[in-house]
C-alpha cells in the first residue's frame, strides 16, 4: 500500500474542503490560505491530472464564463478511492503523532 | 464580454497558450489564470499581474509540453506502426524512396568529406589566424632576402618572420641508404616557432641553429636509422654537406601548402633586395588588423629597389591553399562548385520523395479522413507524416553509410586523398551528416506533411478529392526542377571534359614530343660545349639546347625586368627574360616571325642581341622591330628576330611578353630531343654521359609532355569526379520518373483500358503518356540553358585559353536526357499499353 505523498495531500484535502467549488483558483486560494504556499497554476494541473490517472479525484467540465476569457473551469471531486486514501493518510498521521504532545518537550529526555 | 470593465489578459499571452495546448482541457487552466488576473490587476496593478501571468506561462510550458508527449506516446508506436505497414505495402515505392535518399545522403557525405579537406589545409597551425605570406599584387609570392628581417625590424606588429625556401629533391645519403628524398625545405630558425611542428625528439628552439643541422620527418628517420636513435647521426647531402640531425619530427600534415619531410636552416646572406627569389612568411602579434599592417608594407620593397613597383600585402597561409593567386581561381573554385553539386543531388533525391509520397496520398486520404473524424488535429497528421518522412531517411542514412563505406576506397583514388572513417566520425563531419539527414528530412518532409494534413476528412472519407490539378501540377513542377538540376549537371561534366581535352591537346606553338629534360649543374655548364658533341654523337639523339627553365615549367610572375627599348614613351611593359642557347629553336621547333634565331656565325649574338616574342612586340608598339635596340634590367642588346608566340607557360596564363638571350651563367636545364625509336637505348646512353660528369648523382629526367600533361591534373580530376556525381544524380532523377511513370500507369489503366476498346493502337497509347514526361524535360531543358550558359561561362574565364560554348553541347545534352527519361518510362508505360483491356476494365 502506498502512502499519499505530502504535496498529494494537501491537495486532496483542499478538494475536500471546497466540496462542490473545487476547481484551479479556488484551489490555489484556499491551499494559500492554510499553508502559506502558493502553487502554480500549471504545475498543480499537472498533479492534478496525475491524480485523476490514480484514480483519487474525478475532474468535470464546467460552463465557460466570460471572467476566464470565454475557457470552462475543471471542476474536481474525490473518489471513494480518493477519500479512503485520505483516511489512510489520517490513520498513518495519528500513530504516528501518537504521544507526542508537543516536539520539543518530548526530545528533551 | 458585457462587462467592458474587466481587464483582458494581454493577447501576446492568449497566443502562446493556443500553440502551447490546444486540447479543451488543458485551455482551462488558462481560464484559471485569467480569473487570476483580473483579480490581480485589481490589487497590485497591471504591470505585477503582467509579469505574474508570463512567469506562470513559463512555468506551465515545460510541464504541458512534456504531459502531451507521455499522453502522445501511444500514438507514436501506432504511426511507427503505420509507417512500417506503409513501406512493406509498397515495396517498389519504397525501394526507390530508399535508394534514392541513401545515394543522395551517400554522395552528400562524400562531398562534405572532400570539401571539409580542402578547408582544412593548414589549419592545423595553432597560429593559423596570425600567420601570413608576403605576397604581392600579381600573386607573386617570390620575395627578396633581405625582406624578412627588415619587416621584423621595422615593425613592431610583425614578432617573427621566416624565409622560405623549397628545395625539392635531394640526395641524402646514411651508411648504405642513398635515396633521392622529395619535399625538403629551407627556414630560418623562426620558422619551428611560427608553424606548428611537433617535435618527438630534439629541441625545437635549438634544432636549427647550427647551419650544418637537418630536422627528418619521422617516417625518414625510421627509413635510414630503423629502430636507432636518430638525433646526432650524420646525413651526407647531395653527396657534399655533412649534416647533423638535431630533431624527428611527426610527418607533417598533407593538409597543408607546405610539404616537408626535411627542414634545414637557410645559410643563405639576409641583405639582398636586388632580386626576388625566397618566399617570406611573417607571424603578426595577436589581435593585430591586417589591414593596417597591410597599409604600412605596401611599398616595402618598392622602397629599395623603385623598379618594382608592385604593392606588397600579407596572405593569410589559411588561403594559400585555395586561393593561391590570390583572386578567384584555385581549389576554392571546386569547393563551391562540389558543395552545390552535393546540394542538387540532394535536392533531386528529397525531390522523388516529395512527389512519391503526394503522388500516393490517394491511398492515404482514406487513413487521414478517418484519423481527422476520430479527432486527430493537423498537428498531429503533421507530426505523423514528418515522423515518416524522418524513418525513410533514417533508414537510408544507415544504408547511406554502407554505401559510403563501399565507395570509399574508390573516391580516394578519384580524388587523390586518402580518406578513413576516422574522418567522418570527426566532430565537424558528424555535425555537417546530422545537418545533411535533418536537412533531408525537412526538405522531403515538409510537403507531403502539410500537403496530406489538409485533406478535409468528409471529402477524403467520400473517395473524390486531391490528387486533383493542384497536387499533380505541383508534381510536375518539381520534376522540372529535377530535370533541370541533372541538365545542369551533364552540362558542366560535359563542359569541364571538353576545356581539360582542349588544354590537353592544344598546340603549344612548340613540338612538346619525345623532350627529354633533367637539371644540370656547374660542371655540366662549364664544358658545354664538349658535352653537347658527346651527346649528339647518339644519332637518336636530335637536339640538344640548354636554358634556364624548359618551356612550360614556367610559372607566372616568375620575374619581370625592367625594360626599356628605343623610342619608348611611357608606356609600362611587363616582361620576363630567359636564358637559352643557339639550338633552342631547332630543339622545340620553334618557329621565327621575322628576323633571325641566335647563331654562332655572328660574334655579338653572345652577348649583345635579343630575340622577342610576338607579344612583346605588340606590348611594345614596335613596327619593325628587327634592329631596334632594347634595354632589361641593365642588360641591353639589339633585336635580331621575333619568334612565334609559344606558350612557355600553361594554358591557365595568357602568353605574355618574353625576351632571350644567350646567357650560360643562367643554364640550370639540359634539354633533349630524341628520335621516337630506341628510346630506352637512348636514355641508358643519356644516364652513361651523366654517371661520367656526375658519378655521385642520380640521372633524374623528365619527358616535357608528361610534364604538361601533368599541369592539367587537377583539372583532370574534377572531370571525373563531376562525372561520377553527374551520373549518380541522373539515376537518381531516373529512379523518381521511374516511380511517378508506374504511377501514373497505374492510375490511368482503366483510361488506356477504354481507349484499346475503342481501337487504340499501344503505340498511340505510349504517345499519349509518355507526352506528359517529354513535356516536362524538354521544358527543363529550355529553363536550365540560360543558367548553365552564365554558370559555365564563369567558369571558363579562368582559363586564358578555353572552348567556346558550342549551342550543340546544350542540344545533346538536351536529347540525352530526353532519351534517357524516355527509356525509363517506358517500361512501365509499354507494360500498361500492352496490357489486356479485359483485365483493367474487369473490376469495374
Amino acid at each position: 500500500m502506498d502512502v499519499l505523498s505530502r504535496s498529494d495531500e494537501i491537495l486532496l484535502l483542499a478538494i475536500l474542503r471546497l466540496k462542490d467549488n473545487a476547481y484551479g483558483v479556488s484551489i490555489v486560494k484556499e491551499v494559500q490560505q492554510r499553508t502559506g504556499k502558493t502553487l502554480k497554476l500549471g504545475g498543480l494541473w499537472v498533479s492534478l491530472d496525475i491524480l485523476a490517472k490514480r484514480g483519487l479525484v474525478s475532474k468535470d467540465m464546467g460552463d465557460p464564463t466570460p471572467a476566464r476569457g470565454g475557457r470552462s473551469k475543471i471542476y474536481y471531486a474525490l473518489t471513494p478511492a480518493g477519500l479512503k486514501a485520505l483516511e489512510r493518510v489520517n490513520q498513518f498521521n495519528r500513530s504516528l503523532w501518537k504521544g507526542i504532545r508537543d516536539v520539543n518537550e518530548d526530545y528533551q529526555v | 464580454m458585457s462587462n467592458t470593465g474587466s481587464p483582458k489578459p494581454p493577447r501576446l499571452f492568449v497566443y502562446l497558450e493556443n500553440i502551447i495546448a490546444r486540447s479543451e482541457e488543458k485551455q482551462t487552466i488558462f481560464g484559471d489564470m485569467d480569473e487570476f488576473y483580473v483579480e490581480l490587476v485589481r490589487e497590485k496593478g497591471r504591470i505585477r499581474a503582467f509579469l505574474w501571468y508570463g512567469g506562470q506561462i513559463l512555468n506551465a510550458c515545460p510541464l504541458l509540453l512534456l504531459n502531451s508527449f507521455y499522453g502522445g506516446l501511444s500514438m507514436i508506436k501506432n504511426y511507427l506502426k503505420i509507417a512500417f505497414r506503409n513501406i512493406q505495402r509498397h515495396k517498389g515505392y519504397s525501394f526507390i524512396n530508399i535508394a534514392g535518399l541513401a545515394l543522395g545522403i551517400a554522395c552528400c557525405m562524400l562531398i562534405l568529406l572532400w570539401v571539409q579537406d580542402e578547408l582544412s589545409y593548414d589549419r592545423f597551425n595553432e597560429k593559423a589566424e596570425n600567420l601570413y605570406a608576403a605576397t604581392f599584387s600579381n600573386g607573386s609570392k617570390v620575395t627578396p632576402t633581405a625582406l624578412a628581417e627588415y619587416l621584423k625590424a621595422e615593425y613592431p606588429e610583425i614578432t617573427h618572420t621566416s624565409r622560405f625556401r623549397n628545395i625539392g629533391d635531394n640526395l641524402l645519403k646514411y651508411e648504405e641508404t642513398e635515396i633521392n628524398e622529395d619535399d625538403g625545405i629551407m627556414v630560418d630558425p623562426d620558422f619551428l616557432d611560427m608553424f606548428t611542428f611537433r617535435f618527438l625528439k630534439g629541441d625545437p628552439d635549438a634544432a636549427l641553429s647550427d647551419p650544418n643541422s637537418i630536422v627528418i620527418s619521422e617516417s625518414l628517420a625510421r627509413k635510414y636509422f630503423g629502430m636507432r636513435d636518430a638525433i646526432g647521426r650524420i646525413l651526407t647531402f647531395n653527396a657534399r654537406y655533412e649534416l647533423k640531425v638535431t630533431g624527428v619530427i611527426e610527418d607533417y600534415p598533407l593538409n597543408s601548402h607546405i610539404r616537408c619531410a626535411y627542414i634545414l636552416p637557410l645559410a643563405i646572406p639576409k641583405t639582398t633586395w636586388q632580386t626576388n627569389n625566397i618566399r617570406t612568411y611573417v607571424l603578426l602579434l595577436a589581435g593585430t588588423q591586417v589591414r593596417s599592417v597591410d597599409a604600412k608594407i605596401s611599398d616595402a620593397v618598392e622602397r629599395h629597389r623603385p623598379q618594382d613597383q608592385r604593392v606588397m600585402s600579407l596572405q593569410p597561409i589559411t588561403r594559400l591553399h585555395l586561393n593561391p593567386f590570390n583572386h578567384r581561381g584555385g581549389p576554392i573554385l571546386y569547393v563551391y562548385l562540389f558543395s552545390a553539386m552535393a546540394m542538387f543531388i540532394l535536392l533531386i533525391a528529397c525531390i522523388n520523395f516529395i512527389n512519391l509520397t503526394t503522388a500516393k496520398s490517394a491511398a492515404r486520404a482514406k487513413e487521414v479522413g478517418i484519423r481527422k473524424t476520430v479527432g486527430a488535429c493537423r498537428a498531429n497528421l503533421i507530426r505523423q507524416f514528418f515522423g515518416e518522412s524522418l524513418l525513410l531517411t533514417l533508414i537510408a542514412s544507415v544504408v547511406s553509410l554502407g554505401l559510403v563505406n563501399l565507395f570509399l576506397p574508390m573516391f580516394n583514388t578519384l580524388t587523390g586523398k586518402s580518406f578513413t572513417w576516422g574522418f567522418l566520425v570527426r566532430q565537424n563531419s558528424v555535425l555537417g551528416i546530422f545537418g545533411i539527414i535533418l536537412l533531408t528530412v525537412v526538405v522531403s518532409g515538409s510537403y507531403p506533411a502539410l500537403f496530406l494534413s489538409r485533406f478535409q476528412p468528409v471529402k477524403a472519407l467520400k473517395g473524390r478529392q486531391m490528387t486533383g490539378m493542384k497536387g499533380a501540377l505541383f508534381r510536375k513542377m518539381l520534376v522540372v526542377v529535377q530535370f533541370s538540376l541533372s541538365v545542369l549537371l551533364i552540362l558542366g561534366a560535359l563542359m569541364v571534359f571538353r576545356q581539360v581535352n582542349f588544354l590537353r591537346e592544344r598546340d603549344v606553338g612548340f613540338d612538346r614530343e619525345n623532350i627529354v629534360y633533367f637539371g644540370i649543374g656547374t660542371r655540366f655548364r662549364q664544358n658545354i660545349d664538349t658535352i653537347k658533341a658527346e651527346l649528339l654523337s647518339n644519332p637518336d639523339i636530335l637536339h640538344v639546347t640548354l636554358t634556364d627553365i624548359p618551356p612550360y615549367r614556367w610559372m607566372s610572375n616568375a620575374g619581370f625586368g625592367d625594360v626599356h627599348w628605343e623610342g619608348k614613351t611611357d608606356q609600362k611593359v611587363k616582361m620576363v627574360m630567359t636564358a637559352v642557347d643557339y639550338d633552342y629553336l631547332d630543339t622545340f621547333e620553334l618557329e621565327m616571325a621575322q628576323g633571325r634565331f641566335f647563331s654562332k656565325a655572328y660574334s655579338t649574338d653572345a652577348s649583345e642581341t635579343y630575340v622577342v616574342n610576338e607579344a612583346a612586340v605588340g606590348a611594345m608598339e614596335m613596327v619593325d622591330p628587327v634592329g631596334k635596340e632594347l634595354k632589361i634590367w641593365d642588360l641591353s642588346g639589339s633585336i635580331i628576330g621575333v619568334v612565334k608566340d609559344y606558350h612557355f607557360e600553361s594554358l591557365h596564363n595568357p602568353i605574355i611578353p618574353m625576351a632571350m638571350r644567350i646567357d650560360p651563367n643562367w643554364y640550370y636545364q639540359a634539354c633533349v630531343r630524341i628520335a621516337s625509336r630506341r628510346i630506352p637505348a637512348t636514355l641508358t646512353f643519356l644516364e652513361d654521359k651523366w654517371k661520367a660528369i656526375y658519378p655521385e648523382y642520380p640521372f633524374e629526367y623528365h619527358f616535357l609532355d608528361s610534364t604538361i600533361r601533368n599541369q592539367y591534373r587537377a583539372e583532370e580530376r574534377v572531370g571525373k569526379i563531376v562525372t561520377v556525381f553527374t551520373a549518380l544524380a541522373i539515376c537518381i532523377s531516373c529512379l523518381g520518373i521511374f516511380g511517378l511513370s508506374s504511377y501514373t500507369a497505374e492510375q490511368r489503366t482503366k483510361e488506356i483500358g477504354i481507349r484499346k476498346v475503342l481501337g487504340a493502337s499501344v503505340s498511340s497509347v505510349f504517345r499519349h503518356v509518355s507526352r506528359e514526361f517529354v513535356i516536362l524535360v524538354i521544358l527543363a531543358n529550355f529553363i536550365v540553358c540560360p543558367f548553365a550558359y552564365f554558370i559555365l561561362n564563369q567558369w571558363l574565364h579562368n582559363f586564358a585559353y578555353r572552348v567556346g560554348l558550342a549551342w550543340w553541347t546544350f542540344a545533346m545534352t538536351g536529347i540525352a536526357v530526353l532519351v534517357i527519361s524516355l527509356l525509363t518510362v517506358s517500361w512501365q508505360i509499354i507494360r500498361a499499353a500492352t496490357a489486356n483491356p479485359v483485365d483493367s476494365l474487369r473490376y469495374e
